[in-house]
């Protein structure tokens, strides 16, 4: 299965490799996946080995998963003992006998005293050696400038590529997961697939309201108190909500098998599944997204990298559903899908098995351009000041800093040159991807 | 086609009914108290010196006459355990952790009883506190001031666990104490009480369902159709006053709609008219070098955020540094406008002011335009009837521009449908780089102050606008293209 899938994307990239275009995105796409996920070992303020009085140590390495890592170390000379906490040590002050620095000796969150106030990649850079001021050696230069706190900004820039597309990814994910199957069952069933009957309909409007209540209003003070403690734990306490909610809905839906003794209640008339979930989503897209992440972030308190991807997931999914609708309309006609009705396949098994392989790849395809949608709409927001916690940089943060300085163009230029290119390469990627597809049906 | 366009007009109804409840919901769910945000809007900029009575007062009047005390919806439903004489206990702060006790136990009366066994033995401890014929020693007196305030915290905690510590610490200090008989004696009810409510006897009554019906008298009627006196609600136009200054919101968002709306509209008519020739020859010239250059074109366009743009934009044409062709923020030069100019001298003056916002908001939309009228157009030419109509022996101009081109323009209603809330809303980026007195930038300083009137007002305007945007574009689409059977098929 595995293996087959991979064969399957070996060969798609090299249908894309045929255009130079093609490759130059594809092979950026990789070098930006590569540096952010080797954001905290390209750009750290931490040494990647460090020799220091005997201590062989790679902080940087050790930092990824005990970032606070305490030694204790004895001057073999003086017997001094001195601590040192790795993620506040000044490692640039320190006499260090054999030191490998990272690509970027510099932290995106860590102020350089010596070139504050916005210095620029050309100007003079200062760094600090045994209580003198020196030219900066190029290694410690900031290549592309710093912020007024002295933060460099290409540290920035590194980390700000993790979080675009952690974000980018995963709220697409959420996206294709929900735009998906309700895109699939939507054309699939259409308005007249699905035969209910009133007893059912009935049964499964109060379970709706009785099911509401169990899932949300008695567990309120539950919901409530996994709200105050955080993201996470609101995301699966709301989750189990929904599900006790559906499942109830459900089971009430097939309750309704049961009362046949009357002939009104046993009618079965067809279902509008499409409608209701194409109104819907038309209700979903009309809500103001931005509206909506101020309320969710004054009712969570504290900012959250999860809470905008799910926000941006959340508000993405109507178009994957829009494609995916329109595909299985598309895909429904086809006779492979009849035969396999014929044959008496269940309606999972058909859907699952048959129709989405031949959905998929147009949807992949669309969901390559909602990636980078979702990297602007993250970067607005970080520009406009909302989403992403303070603490954490991103390209949008590093901008809107920039804007109260048009000095320090760097800040602006650099960082906005990142989402331009990162956003560019995904179009061209999904275009070449949308150009195989037309090509081959 | 009617047929139609009443169905749809019809489903338009319900989805209008859920944009109203939920921005609704986020009103009565919003942080803060209305009654004292509007309050302290008055005070800000009146100077009424009143006491802390004749605030509580104007308060509860407030509260009363913006419908507050009224139920929140037509009907609710709550637990079989829900506490309703919570009301009548005067501290708020002690409601929910008498909600919290009631909805796990089910036992309203213990809970009820639990809770003015505890006021008396922390009014008990007040008393010998404040008795100044019985001598108390420092350390007697230390006690007494603890315990009375843990009774005090007690009632507002939540939690369980940190419930029991504090009861636990209560008994002990009133333990070590000789004296305070009858504080010892009203707390040791107390805890049997407590000790019954912990073991909730009623526990399944959370789990059924109350249902009750209010009626029209309630919160969200009011708002929606107001109460027949002095607010005229939202259907109206009617969204309450701003915190901010205490306006009526709607007297706040009309001036900044205008800015909105006439950016949007040039910002549409420019692109338009760049676009549409451009894609129409790309489309004629497909695969040519025109072709490539105007995709390459929109891809980079379309790639660049309005931000990034934006900012661009100054850092090049508004900075002393580089070009200082075009001021860089407002649409205003505050020195020298006088509002009592005739409007072709001050559209003049505005002129400058917009050029670049205005091309902030028009390339990403001209780069869209473009691509989709190119591709719907390059796929009709490769259609059967175009070509009849080349072997008819009609010249180019006409294939294109008569038979194709009005086949390929109807994507663009639906363009122009998406684009209306925009016209309302404006972008909020874009206001805010060029500082554009807009309802984009009216927006992000109403959430940024937490002016929830004005977020709802917006949060339902731009709903509906939305909507509505999709329903013209559905009926122009009905009327336009007459091969569009909006009959749905049977299902095979």
């Amino acid at each position: 299965m595995i293996k087959r899938r991979i064969k399957q994307l070996s060969s798609i990239w090299k249908k894309v490799k045929r255009k130079p275009s093609g490759r130059l995105a594809g092979y950026f796409i990789l070098f930006l996946f590569f540096i952010g996920i080797f954001a905290d070992l390209i750009a750290t303020d931490q040494p990647l080995f460090v020799n220091y009085k005997n201590n062989y140590w790679f902080p940087a390495i050790t930092a990824l998963w005990n970032e606070e890592r305490t030694e204790t170390v004895t001057d073999p000379t003086t017997q001094a003992k001195e601590t040192i906490q790795f993620d506040i040590a000044e490692w640039k002050k320190m006499e260090l006998e054999t030191v490998v620095w990272a690509p970027i000796p510099w932290a995106a969150e860590g102020p350089d005293i010596f070139n504050r106030d916005y210095t620029g990649p050309f100007d003079k850079q200062f760094s600090g050696k045994d209580g003198k001021v020196i030219k900066a050696p190029f290694i410690f230069r900031h290549h592309l400038g710093t912020n007024q706190r002295g933060n460099d900004v290409l540290a920035g820039i590194i980390h700000g590529t993790a979080i675009s597309l952690k974000i980018g990814l995963l709220s697409a994910l959420i996206a294709g997961l929900i735009g998906i199957i309700l895109g699939l069952i939507s054309g699939y069933y259409g308005d007249s697939q699905v035969y209910s009957s009133n007893a059912s309909v009935l049964l499964a409007l109060i379970g709706s309201i009785v099911g509401f209540f169990w899932a949300f209003i008695t567990r309120y003070y539950v919901l409530y108190d996994a709200m105050e403690i955080g993201f996470w734990s609101a995301t699966l306490q709301i989750s189990w909500s929904l599900i006790v909610w559906i499942g109830i809905i459900l089971i009430f839906a097939w309750c309704g098998r049961f009362f046949n003794n009357l002939k009104w209640l046993k009618n079965k008339n067809p279902f509008p599944l499409d409608l209701l979930i194409q109104r819907g989503s038309e209700v979903f897209e009309a809500l103001p997204k931005l509206l909506i992440i101020i309320t969710l972030a004054a009712i969570f308190k504290e900012k959250s990298v999860g809470l905008v991807i799910a926000i941006i997931g959340l508000s993405n999914w109507t178009v994957v559903a829009r494609f995916a609708r329109a595909e299985m309309l598309r895909t429904r006609e086809l006779s492979y899908l009849d035969a396999a009705k014929t044959m008496g396949f269940s309606d999972l098994r058909i859907l699952y098995k048959h129709a989405l392989p031949s959905v998929l790849t147009p949807v992949l395809i669309e969901i390559t351009f909602l990636i980078a949608g979702s990297i602007i709409i993250e970067s607005s927001l970080s520009f406009l000041g909302i989403g992403v916690p303070d603490e954490i940089v991103t390209w949008g943060s590093i901008l809107s800093a920039g804007r109260q300085q048009f000095d320090a163009w760097w800040m602006v230029v650099f960082p906005g040159l990142a989402i331009f290119l990162t956003i560019f390469s995904f179009y061209i990627l999904g275009e070449r991807l949308k150009e195989i597809y037309t090509r081959t049906g | 086609m009617w047929r139609y366009i009443l169905k749809r007009l019809i489903l338009f109804i319900p989805s209008l009914f859920i944009i109203t409840l939920l921005a609704f919901i986020i009103s009565i769910k919003a942080p803060g108290d209305p009654v004292q945000r509007i309050l302290n809007s008055g005070e800000s900029d009146g100077s009424k010196q009143s006491s802390k009575m004749d605030l509580n007062k104007t308060a509860k009047e407030l509260r009363i006459k913006m419908g507050l005390d009224l139920p929140a919806f037509y009907f609710s439903l709550e637990t079989a355990a829900d506490i309703d004489t919570i009301k009548l206990i005067k501290e708020n702060a002690h409601h929910e952790t008498l909600k919290r006790l009631v909805q796990e136990s089910g036992e309203q009366n213990l809970v009820l009883q639990w809770y003015y066994q505890v006021i008396q033995t922390s009014n008990l401890l007040e008393l010998q506190l404040k008795d100044t014929t019985a001598k108390n020693t420092p350390s007697f007196t230390e006690v007494l001031n603890k315990s009375t305030v843990l009774t005090n915290e007690l009632l507002q905690t939540v939690s369980k666990k940190q419930r029991t510590v504090k009861c636990d610490s209560i008994t002990s200090l009133l333990n070590l104490n000789a004296g305070l008989y009858d504080a010892r004696l009203s707390w040791k009810k107390a805890s049997a009480l407590l000790i019954n409510i912990e073991k909730q006897p009623k526990w399944y009554l959370k789990w059924i369902p109350h249902f009750h019906f209010h009626g029209f008298k309630n919160q969200y009627h009011k708002w929606l159709l107001g109460n027949g006196k002095d607010t005229k609600g939202i259907i109206r136009g009617d969204f309450g006053i701003s915190y901010r200054d205490g306006q009526p919101i709607i007297d706040r968002m009309i001036p900044k709609i205008k800015w909105s709306l006439a950016l949007a509209f040039l910002s549409i008519l420019i692109a338009f008219l760049i676009s549409v020739p451009v894609g129409i020859y790309a489309a004629y010239k497909a695969n040519g070098w025109f072709d490539t250059f105007s995709k390459f074109g929109s891809f980079v366009l379309y790639a660049i955020p309005s931000f990034f743009g934006g900012i661009l934009l100054l850092v090049l044409f508004a900075n002393p540094d580089m070009l200082d062709w075009f001021p860089a923020s407002g649409v205003k030069d505050p020195g020298s406008f006088n509002p009592e100019w005739p409007l072709g001298k001050r559209i003049l003056h505005y002129f400058p002011y917009l050029i670049l916002p205005l091309i902030t908001y028009t390339y990403g939309s001209v780069a869209f335009i473009t691509a989709q009228l190119k591709s719907s157009l390059s796929e009709q030419i490769k259609k059967d009837y175009v070509r009849t109509a080349r072997a008819k022996g009609l010249t180019e101009w006409n294939v294109v521009m008569k038979h194709a081109l009005r086949n390929s323009l109807l994507p663009m209603i639906t363009i122009v449908g998406n684009m209306i809330p925009l016209a309302f809303g404006g972008s909020v980026i874009i206001e805010t780089i060029f500082s554009i007195p807009g309802m984009g930038l009216e927006i992000f300083e109403s959430i940024q102050n937490l002016d929830y009137p004005m977020i709802i007002a917006v949060f339902t305007l731009f709903g509906v606008f939305t909507m509505a945007g999709y329903l013209l574009a559905d009926i122009g689409y009905a009327i336009v293209d007459p091969r569009i059977k909006y009959e749905r098929k049977a299902g095979k």
